[in-house]
């Protein structure tokens, strides 16, 4: 065994119980993003290596390791100073998956029901968890 | 004998960065990045409840389907993912969203109707992933 590696199933804390260490790589997120305004820029992340802009409001978001298939989960959300004014509902979706990305978008909801992308106002998150590759 | 009793990892080279082996061994992850630093599953009604929760101090009522989570071991900064869900439902469809800017002390969240109403809400549910202070 080299140095400063350690081989194990379990873990077990000393009052709090124990988890199997196939748990913790699976049970940790593999990817984060807090994306900036506009969606140009990315202020801190974990396991993205670029942030595309694609559109208005859409983004992919690409990763350093990639994943071991498409099956895995991915959510969003939005930040949004909410008002009571017209037009005040966001709405964050994940528009498509692949090993190596993930494909999201933002948008409103206005008065007609009718969603409308537009770009990050304030800031976006979007957390990734599943196999890694 | 492949069972390790421990209450506390820390990284050999470097204190805060413990590095595991991905699920199909085709990468290294850092542990302390994908793990969650907080989430809250609480519920919106006359009184707010803290139903269980991972690192949340209180949570402020900010109105109807409005609250604060008050993290209790404060995010390094505001450039944090935080993503959340609903269980219940509003008019049209509950949507929620981070509501105003996020701090590294706290996050606030918002559940609407489809109109952009807020509304009280059976369970909603947050997570953070990002670096901690």
């Amino acid at each position: 065994m080299a140095f400063g590696i350690i081989k194990a199933d379990t873990l077990t804390h000393s009052t709090a119980g124990s988890v199997t260490t196939d748990n913790v790589v699976e049970g940790s997120a593999k990817a984060w993003a807090h994306i900036g305004a506009g969606g140009s820029t990315l202020p801190d992340s974990f396991n993205i290596s670029s942030l595309d802009d694609d559109d208005t409001g859409q983004y992919g978001l690409n990763y350093t390791n990639n994943m071991g298939s498409t099956l895995y989960s991915a959510n969003m959300n939005i930040t949004f100073n909410h008002s009571s004014t017209v037009n005040n509902v966001r709405v964050a979706e994940i528009e498509s998956k692949n090993t190596s990305s993930v494909e999201v978008d933002s948008a409103y909801v206005n008065s007609s029901g009718v969603y409308v992308e537009l770009d990050i106002e304030t800031n976006a998150s979007v957390t990734v968890q599943g196999n890694l590759a | 004998m492949s069972s390790i009793l421990v209450d506390n990892l820390t990284g050999k080279t470097t204190a805060g960065s413990v590095t595991v082996t991905s699920e199909q061994g085709g990468a290294t992850m850092q542990l302390q990045q994908g793990l969650a630093k907080c989430w809250a599953d609480y519920t919106t009604a006359a009184t707010f409840v803290l139903n269980d929760s991972l690192n949340v101090s209180s949570l402020d009522d900010e109105g109807a389907g409005d609250c604060t989570i008050n993290i209790n071991n404060d995010m390094n900064s505001a450039n944090y993912s935080v993503t959340s869900n609903v269980l219940g439902g509003l008019s049209g469809g509950t949507k929620i969203f981070q509501n105003g800017s996020k701090t590294s002390a706290a996050y606030r969240q918002i559940s609407t109707n489809s109109s952009g109403t807020a509304g009280d809400i059976g369970s909603s549910y947050a997570t953070i992933h990002g670096d901690l202070a």
